[in-house]
């Protein structure tokens, strides 16, 4: 395992158990305790990453100075999709910082949890969760943003402003961008795949919305579990589970990606089931936090009004009338081609597939986001608001993980690309 | 479809095999168009994003002392809010009301959520004696005060 990979499983596996604690004892001043070991293990974590990567000793001195050298291959191969990466991460870093919280939904919606999280001293039941006026606040949206939001606020000032509360992205700006760069193979994938996730995401990452987070992780889990099908390498099958349930407690969404992963993970399954060990079930308690936090709703209380039963029930009322089905089709359609890269990056996907074969990774890639797409149309047939405004004012933000998917599946398939021309010379 | 691979390309070099190298150079500039095309239309449409993000980070980086003062002052950046959330829950404040609740008028405003969540920890509660309206509105209470269009009351 490469310290890249070390340190993204560290941030991914330590947001989950922030979580967990979070959920666990409902106090911030544990979570202040954790966060503090937390961030000295990720001290000494880099602390010896720094004295034990050693480029001189992976690479001899003779192959850095001969012109087809491995140290050149190693600076154009990996050093610019490493510098990509970083610098993304440090604007992405300043950008949250850089501007106060305006938005709808990361105002009214995630950082008010936080807020009321903060103000109670952690997370358990209150006037908040109990008091009816603030449903319209979605109280049952995971807890991790307003987690996070809470202790920074707590961590930085003691006190609540429109600028603390946001540092707390900072370590999901960590472990997305670091996710995407572990996940892929070589600097033409990593620079694309970044630059794609910034365009795509936009504002998304510095706004304080979760969707650009849920993408971020979505993407990172995906391609994991991909890696893994493809290898057998259980590295990936841990950083997938990881990102997948991390994915879990940013964003109801995150629900639809889960039921996508699972006809991956049974096809990985199928291919390395003979080099699992028993031990590795042990990853499933990846997933404690998400389940922790189910129990935990209905205790603050924390209702949803977009509960997956009653979607689906709704849903399946618009499938059989044709003509309403119809109609909402067109009207997704209508908004998907002229708000989104879904439709450029699908073409994109399928026509360079098609000339120049899909990979097991790219395919898996692309089923994925296909599958997250039919999800994603059954969720708009049972949502229980007015169809045109939820459209309206949502489309653009969940097409953002198929977007990014595809994407991906097309960075990938230009490199395989690049490789058979690199090797033909 | 033959993925592209070493031992493809080998097999296609070579002159009995011009026919198979025309077809494969076709591939790879449709291929490759249709990338750099999508590359070009982000790059197009994204180049507002990519400039925003250049600028924030740009200004964080020239006033990081200004990061530090905010950080440090709760309440910060409040004026970010519409004046008439900043006026209400100044009311609020200014007449330490333990809960409140809207006027008709505002309850069926958007206006109201953002009051709601700016005024938090002080709760809503529909049996309140404290009410916050617009200074317009009639009212049957005494007035506490009024600002910038907005007032507050108190009602037995």
């Amino acid at each position: 395992m490469n310290f890249a990979h070390t340190v993204t499983l560290f941030l991914t596996l330590g947001l989950l158990t922030y979580t967990l604690i979070g959920l666990l004892f409902g106090s911030l001043l544990v979570q202040k305790w954790a966060c503090w070991a937390g961030l000295i293990a990720l001290g000494v974590l880099l602390l010896a990453g720094i004295f034990r990567v050693r480029p001189a000793r992976e690479f001899p001195r003779s192959a850095w100075l001969s012109g087809t050298s491995l140290g050149a291959r190693w600076l154009t191969g990996k050093l610019l999709g490493y510098t990509c990466a970083l610098l993304a991460l440090a604007a992405v870093s300043l950008a949250i910082s850089a501007i106060p919280l305006t938005d709808w939904d990361a105002r009214l919606i995630w950082f008010f949890h936080g807020k009321a999280i903060f103000f109670d001293g952690g997370l358990h039941p209150s006037d908040f969760w109990r008091n009816a006026e603030y449903g319209w606040s979605h109280k049952g949206y995971p807890p991790l943003i307003p987690l996070l939001a809470a202790h920074a606020a707590d961590f930085t000032l003691g006190a609540w402003n429109e600028f603390a509360p946001k540092l707390g992205l900072v370590p999901l700006a960590g472990a997305g961008f670091l996710g995407l760069l572990v996940v892929t193979q070589s600097s033409v994938e990593q620079v694309l795949l970044v630059l794609s996730a910034i365009a795509v995401l936009g504002s998304q990452l510095w706004n304080g919305y979760a969707d650009g987070w849920l993408a971020l992780e979505g993407c990172t889990a995906i391609y994991a579990l991909a890696r893994w099908v493809d290898s057998g390498d259980r590295k990936y099958l841990l950083l997938g589970c990881a990102a997948l349930a991390l994915a879990l407690v940013l964003k109801n969404e995150a629900q639809l990606l889960f039921a996508v992963a699972i006809p991956i993970f049974l096809y990985g399954l199928y291919r390395q089931w003979r080099h699992l060990q028993p031990h590795d079930a042990l990853i499933g308690l990846v997933f404690s936090p998400f389940a922790l936090w189910l129990f935990r709703r209905p205790q603050l209380p924390a209702i949803g009004d977009l509960e997956p039963v009653e979607l689906l029930t709704r849903a399946y009322g618009v499938v059989i009338r044709w003509p309403e089905m119809s109609h909402r089709l067109l009207v997704l359609i209508q908004y998907a081609s002229t708000s989104t890269f879904l439709l450029q990056s699908f073409a994109t996907f399928l026509l360079f597939g098609m000339l120049m074969g899909f990979d097991r990774i790219a395919a898996l890639l692309g089923s994925a986001a296909a599958l997250y797409l039919l999800g994603i149309i059954t969720v708009y047939f049972g949502t229980p608001f007015d169809f045109a405004w939820q459209v309206r004012f949502s489309l653009d933000r969940v097409l953002m993980l198929p977007t990014l998917l595809l994407l991906a599946g097309v960075a990938r398939m230009t490199q395989a690309s690049v490789n058979a021309r690199l090797g033909r010379a | 479809m033959t993925p592209i691979t070493e031992s493809y390309l080998e097999n296609s070099i070579g002159p009995k095999r011009e026919s198979g190298r025309f077809l494969l150079l076709v591939r790879l500039v449709i291929a490759w168009g249709s990338v750099i095309i999508l590359g070009a239309d982000m790059a197009i449409t994204a180049a507002p994003t990519f400039r925003q993000l250049a600028d924030l980070a740009r200004i964080r980086l020239n006033h990081w002392g200004d990061l530090e003062r905010r950080l440090k002052v709760p309440g910060a950046e409040l004026e970010a809010m519409a004046p008439e959330v900043r006026a209400g829950v100044g009311l609020l404040r200014g007449a330490a009301a333990p809960s409140y609740r809207l006027s008709p008028a505002i309850q069926g405003e958007a206006v109201r959520l953002w009051i709601e969540e700016t005024a938090w920890p002080t709760p809503y509660d529909p049996a309140s004696h404290f009410v916050l309206r617009r200074a317009e509105e009639n009212t049957s209470c005494r007035q506490l005060s009024a600002t910038k269009g907005m007032a507050i009351d108190y009602c037995d």
